[in-house]
């Protein structure tokens, strides 16, 4: 695990982003497939301004918006069809385009497209050579039919190299040993492994029938220092298929009853550990979990980072231990820019603004280097509160700070919401 | 009397910590208002327990013996502690207050009356050794693992007893008491102020509304090795024992011409048969998972104490009567009695029982407490039933939870009141010509499992000699109530024998 004393080498803006920057500015890069997936694991997007960011995407907001228009007609012809991709120029005409929902949001005059695409699932497909030999990956569906986002090659290796920085925030280094527990079949399970691996660490899996007692022993044997899990709430242990999987409760409930494994993940009766930090994604990290945090994990610093089956990374929480004057923990999340473009917005006449620190609004999301399914300005359904504008982080991460991101979830069905889909 | 709301919170003792992390609210059922909060243990709570407890030191017999005679000095309790008990029980304070001074006597004679049997000469001094002869011993080695033990709401002493033989046998415990016993943190607070280690003795609560309650017992009783339970089988069985397997439903495919392995076919079956045609084919099987298989069980038969007397009613007699009797909720109380060749003794019961004291049970004056409301219509009701059978002295109704003590005398056959426990002041007496019709009278009307305790009063003891081993009980008592307690062998367990593995050692 990296050093506190280490935390400022990640905090610098590096070389070959300035050098990308300028080269985009300069007009020598203008289609996102010129950029090499690595460029997304470099710190530079999260630590330059937004207006900086904004000229830097800008000719692959303009070039997704043009390909959406052709290749996904099905759900952007009409859509964007008052959009013309040339006239964006600033930040005040991307606010113009309209937000895409997936369930109709009748008090804000928009239609979803869950309906369309339940019935046609390949409208999500890209008809452009660039999608072919694509992925699809089903969102978790909590409001409905779960519908399809489908992801290239090329796509996976761009979304694992940005995780990548997700990993830098939580002090992973190469030669740390990593134990996830996390579904593989599931795409937030696949990219971990890859993003692990791409990072240079021990990446070790759960085998599906392994329980509790095996992965702690896993952890010994392996000599894992980073522990990976769900973090299933205890008010969902009864349902059969939330309660099949390994998560931060079981193995917290399983390490108290043998204490033989005293000394791994929780402290021995000499305080001592082996597992240093442990990443609870998916979603906002549970009251429940914090609980179990504050109760029984006190010494071992925990963060986590936002994604979905349609965007890795959106935004992360920092390793405490490292950054302990940010406020930018647990649930206080910096946006990831890159290879999505995440926004925090509320309606304003016909634009769709960005909120000021302290209000609420949608998550939207672009997909701005994908070649598969392309979002543009999609708005899943969740909600966040915008916590810090950019530079305001004492961490030193640039990027603004959100916090108590939650489903949108207008049929009060909160708990589908709330436990996720991260069963392990 | 209006709402109190006390401020007294019952809290968790893991590993010697006193733990509050969410709580639920108990309340007395005779004192209208009157509540109070208990800590109550999580998944988390409990796995922290069961791991201390697989860890806990035993120590040497002759150490957990001198653990618990400091125990036994460093219990101490308040008054209002005795009045709370007062409160959750209806019993009189006067008995509860006898109770409570027992405890330290049972933390300090169930070491003296085990190491009377083994008394360990020579040997290992780790160890419990009963000696056969100067070449043969028998070694008593403390079952494996822990002790679950579930105790009652009803007995104060009933930690204090789990605890002294537990400790003294060196098997480590979790009490889970009811949220009617007062008495249980004390009794842990005084081992673990006695030095011994804190993850030997620990005590938590659930709260049996919680919806996962049963899935938080199951677990303590899998982790387990000994499981401890007090109260009769019928109500362990449904409240502790069995658990719902989730229900199955099965397909009677009797002269059908498909292999059901093959799913496809029964989909096309089962849509052809539609909702009506699977209504006569559809089974519905329920399933009880038995949670107490493969583990040592310490239970006890059923209670329906009685007693043979000679028709001599002397002071000596009230005062066994009323022992007898008065502990009424206790499944060792009394509650029938055969009087050899009497003819007077049930008038003079009659009016000894009407002299008791009816009143609030905080009150030091009084006898007879309160009782559960369902109970007194019950005995209402068997009273109404057998109106024509017997004669009935007493049991006045004078509130929803007090009635006077309750004597019946028939010479006929009323099983309602002789064959059956019921947990209110009420006593079946009957004559008998002589000591033999006696113990048969007794033994017509115990059930396949014998009696907790039959007592005997006031007999020549060379007439005991000759009859009373036909009795069909675990223990008999002579001049002795049958609620007395047996401190190592309480409800007829020899719990020496019963938690330990005997292993013969031959010089």
């Amino acid at each position: 695990m990296r050093a506190p004393a280490d935390w400022p080498d990640i905090l610098s803006v590096e070389n070959n982003f300035l050098l990308l920057e300028k080269k985009i500015l300069d007009g020598k890069i203008r289609d996102y497939h010129q950029l090499r997936s690595e460029v997304f694991a470099w710190h530079g997007w999260d630590l330059i301004s937004q207006e900086r960011l904004f000229s830097m995407i800008l000719p692959f907001l303009q070039q997704q918006v043009q390909r959406a228009r052709r290749a996904m007609p099905g759900l952007y012809a009409d859509h964007l069809e008052p959009v013309r991709p040339e006239s964006i120029h600033t930040q005040n005409d991307w606010h113009r385009v309209p937000i895409l929902v997936k369930d109709d949001e009748l008090s804000q005059g928009l239609q979803g497209f869950r309906q369309i695409v339940n019935e046609d699932p390949l409208l999500l497909r890209p008809s452009d050579p660039a999608a072919q030999a694509a992925v699809a990956f089903r969102s978790g569906g909590s409001l409905g039919q779960a519908t399809p986002t489908f992801l290239t090659l090329a796509d996976r290796e761009r979304e694992i190299q940005a995780w990548r920085r997700g990993h830098d925030y939580h002090g992973l280094i190469p030669g740390d040993s990593v134990l996830y527990t996390y579904n593989t079949t599931h795409k937030g399970g696949q990219w971990m492994q890859e993003s692990l691996w791409t990072h240079g660490t021990n990446v070790y899996l759960r085998r599906p029938e392994e329980g509790p007692l095996q992965v702690l022993h896993n952890l010994r044997a392996f000599h894992v220092n980073v522990l990976f899990t769900v973090q299933q709430p205890y008010e969902a242990m009864s349902r059969q298929e939330k309660a099949a999987g390994i998560n931060l409760h079981t193995l917290i409930q399983s390490s108290l009853e043998n204490p033989d494994y005293l000394g791994v993940l929780l402290p021995d009766s000499q305080g001592q550990k082996q597992v240093d930090f442990i990443f609870l994604g998916g979603f906002s990290i549970v009251p429940y979990a914090l609980e179990l945090v504050r109760n029984y994990l006190t010494e071992t610093p925990v963060a986590t980072l936002l994604g979905s089956s349609e965007a890795i990374p959106q935004a992360c929480s920092t390793n405490p231990q490292l950054t302990p004057t940010g406020l930018c923990h647990y649930n206080n999340l910096h946006l990831l820019q890159g290879p999505h473009f995440i926004e925090v917005v509320k309606p304003d006449g016909d634009a769709w603004m960005p909120v000021k620190k302290g209000e609420q609004g949608l998550l939207v999301y672009t997909s701005w280097a994908r070649d598969g399914t392309i979002w543009i300005r999609y708005a899943p359904g969740d909600v966040a509160t915008w916590l810090l504008d950019e530079g305001e982080c004492p961490c030193g991460i640039f990027s603004p700070v959100v916090t108590d991101v939650r489903r949108l979830d207008p049929a009060g069905r909160s708990d589908l919401i709330l436990y996720g889909c991260a069963a392990g | 009397m209006g709402a109190q709301r006390v401020e007294m919170t019952y809290p968790l003792i893991l590993s010697g910590k006193e733990q509050i992390r969410t709580t639920f609210a108990g309340a007395s059922n005779f004192y209208p208002g009157y509540t109070y909060q208990i800590a109550c243990a999580g998944p988390l709570d409990i796995a922290s327990a069961i791991g201390a407890a697989r860890q806990a030191e035993r120590g040497s017999i002759v150490q957990r013996k001198d653990l618990l005679k400091i125990a036994a000095n460093e219990f101490n309790y308040a008054q209002e502690d005795i009045e709370h008990a007062v409160r959750m029980t209806g019993m009189p304070i006067k008995l509860i207050s006898s109770l409570f001074a027992e405890i330290p006597k049972i933390l300090r004679k169930v070491p003296d009356q085990i190491l009377s049997r083994f008394n360990q000469i020579d040997l290992d001094k780790t160890c419990l050794a009963e000696k056969i002869s100067l070449d043969l011993y028998k070694v008593l080695i403390p079952n494996p693992g822990f002790c679950y033990a579930i105790t009652p709401g009803n007995d104060p002493r009933a930690t204090a007893l789990v605890a002294a033989n537990l400790t003294c046998l060196g098997i480590p415990f979790i009490i889970r008491a009811s949220i009617r016993d007062a008495a249980a943190p004390m009794v842990i607070r005084a081992l673990i102020a006695s030095g011994i280690d804190p993850r030997f003795a620990q005590l938590l609560y659930l709260d049996r509304e919680d919806p996962n309650a049963n899935q938080n017992h199951a677990h303590l009783v899998e982790a387990c090795s000994t499981v401890w339970t007090f109260g009769p089988p019928a109500i362990i069985d449904r409240t502790l024992r069995f658990q719902p397997n989730p229900p199955r439903a099965s397909l009677d495919l009797e002269g059908v011409d498909i292999n059901p392995a093959d799913v496809n076919a029964l989909h096309a079956l089962l849509v052809e048969w539609g909702p009506s045609g699977l209504d006569r084919r559809i089974q519905l099987e329920t399933s009880l998972v038995d949670l107490f298989t493969g583990k040592n069980v310490l239970r006890h038969a059923l209670g329906n104490c009685a007693a043979l007397a000679s028709d001599q009613f002397t002071e000596q007699t009230k005062n066994w009567l009323y022992a007898s009797m008065g502990y009424a909720i206790v499944c060792t109380a009394t509650k029938s009695i055969m009087v050899v060749r009497g003819n007077n003794w049930v008038n003079q019961a009659a009016e000894f029982l009407d002299s008791l004291v009816v009143g609030d049970p905080l009150d030091s004056e009084t006898q007879v407490g309160y009782i559960d409301s369902n109970c007194l219509d019950f005995l209402e009701e068997l009273h109404r039933k057998n109106q024509h059978r017997a004669t009935f002295f007493g049991g006045q109704r004078i509130s929803q939870f007090q009635a006077a003590p309750l004597l019946v005398h028939s010479q006929a056959d009323v099983p309602d009141f002789f064959a059956q426990e019921i947990p209110a002041y009420v006593l079946a007496c009957r004559y008998c010509q002589d000591l033999n019709e006696g113990i048969r009278q007794v033994n017509h009307y115990t059930h396949e499992q014998p009696r907790l305790a039959v007592s005997l009063m006031d007999f020549p003891p060379n007439q005991l000699q000759e009859d009373i081993s036909t009795l069909h009980t675990q223990t008999i008592l002579v001049n002795k109530p049958t609620t007395s307690l047996l401190y190592a062998f309480h409800e007829g367990n020899d719990y020496a024998l019963l938690l330990s593995q005997g292993k013969l050692v031959a010089f």
